[in-house]
């Protein structure tokens, strides 16, 4: 009963991140910011949903391999990103100020 | 449920097709391609055929994204979607004639679902009987490709594999020469 | 426990046209690759759901955990490329 509550909670919160991701994804003025938001929620939404399906499935075989792809979304997510990030960059893209006329903003 | 969920699968693939004819550049429509190649995988899954779900997103939404990409990437100056009211009509005619003679061609194969074509008669109806009990594979063609041919789909996975590995070897000692 | 995993499976398909409008809308080439990294982490979740959903766990995963793979060697060889290359932003 507990695993479950934990479970429900986990996944709850887990949403509710993914939200805030997509909501900064589509709100925020330039690809930085946006990347800022993407990178870091989405994961940690991801986390939380794995790891709130995997807790009610105990020691097994597939909650082993939850646990595995938490981990691998944990190194991964954030590795993608910073190559988006670290790309544009060196690419020469101008990060958004409040004094930039003619912004990316759609 | 999976019904409604397959519906709303179907409504992102359709919305993401119009979006690849309908944006202006090429390069999105090329990654809306890729989100439209990821849906379908997903429509795959849902319908229990991995083998076909993991092809779609390795080449569907992997490769050829990346080729239509580095594609694009060479030819910048002039890639522009065509404009939407652009319709050659010698390509038009080119179809309806394709699909004329495909509809011609196919009048002569057994009727489709028809029990007595040479194919049903034997074969389809023992797979269908015993593959969930034999493999406990919910999709029949998924089972045969990976179950009962596992050793071909393995020697095949091998060839190209080695073929990757050649072609990647191939452009690297190019790359070292002129470089 | 299967209403919450359908309400997260509902909400995952939510976001899906944010990322597609973000691949198809963002203005510059790099807005339109988080797009598409954004459909597929999501589609990772998505198909953990639906193996939670349907009961066939095993299976789903393995595929997630495929897709998981293939998402970070895409994203690696495009970054790779527009690094290398210098993309010209538009």
């Amino acid at each position: 009963m507990i695993l479950q509550v934990l479970s429900a909670l986990l996944i709850t919160g887990g949403i509710f991140f993914l939200t805030c991701s997509a909501v900064g994804a589509i709100r925020l003025p330039d690809f930085y910011t946006r990347a800022h938001a993407l990178g870091m929620t989405d994961t940690l939404g991801t986390l939380l949903v794995l790891l709130g399906l995997a807790l009610p499935l105990g020691f097994s075989l597939e909650s082993g391999k939850l646990l595995l792809l938490a981990v691998f979304i944990f190194i991964a997510a954030p590795t993608a990103c910073h190559i988006f990030v670290r790309a544009a960059f060196r690419s020469g893209l101008k990060p958004w100020t409040r004094e930039t006329k003619d912004p990316s903003h759609d | 449920m999976i019904e409604i969920l397959n519906i709303v699968l179907l409504v992102l693939i359709l919305a993401s097709a119009v979006a690849a004819v309908t944006v202006p550049d090429l390069v999105s429509a090329a990654f809306v391609l890729g989100a439209f190649s990821f849906f379908c995988a997903i429509l795959w899954a849902l319908l229990g055929a991995a083998d076909v779900s993991f092809t779609e997103a390795v080449v569907g939404a992997g490769v050829s994204t990346l080729f239509f990409f580095l594609a694009l990437a060479q030819t910048q100056a002039s890639a522009k979607n065509p404009s939407f009211s652009y319709r050659p009509l010698l390509a038009a005619f080119l179809c309806a004639a394709g699909a004329g003679l495909f509809c011609l061609m196919s009048a002569g194969l057994p009727m489709f679902g028809d029990p007595n074509s040479p194919p049903n008669s034997y074969l389809s109806g023992d797979y269908l009987r015993n593959t969930l009990k034999q493999t406990l594979t919910p999709n029949a063609v998924t089972a045969i490709i990976v179950d009962y041919r596992a050793f071909d789909t393995l020697i095949e996975t091998a060839v190209i594999f080695s073929a990757a590995v050649a072609c990647l070897l191939i452009m690297r000692m190019n790359h070292d020469k002129t470089a | 426990m299967t209403f919450l995993h359908l309400a997260a499976l509902a909400a995952i398909l939510a976001l899906f046209p944010v990322f597609l409008y973000r691949a198809a809308k963002g203005p510059t080439i790099f807005d339109r690759l988080i797009g598409l990294n954004g459909i597929a982490s999501k589609s990772i979740l998505l198909l953990v759901l639906i193996g939670a959903v349907t009961g066939h766990t095993g299976m789903f995963i393995d595929l997630s955990l495929g897709y998981g793979l293939l998402n970070l060697v895409g994203a690696l060889a495009i970054g790779k490329y527009l690094e290398s290359k210098g993309a010209r932003a538009r």
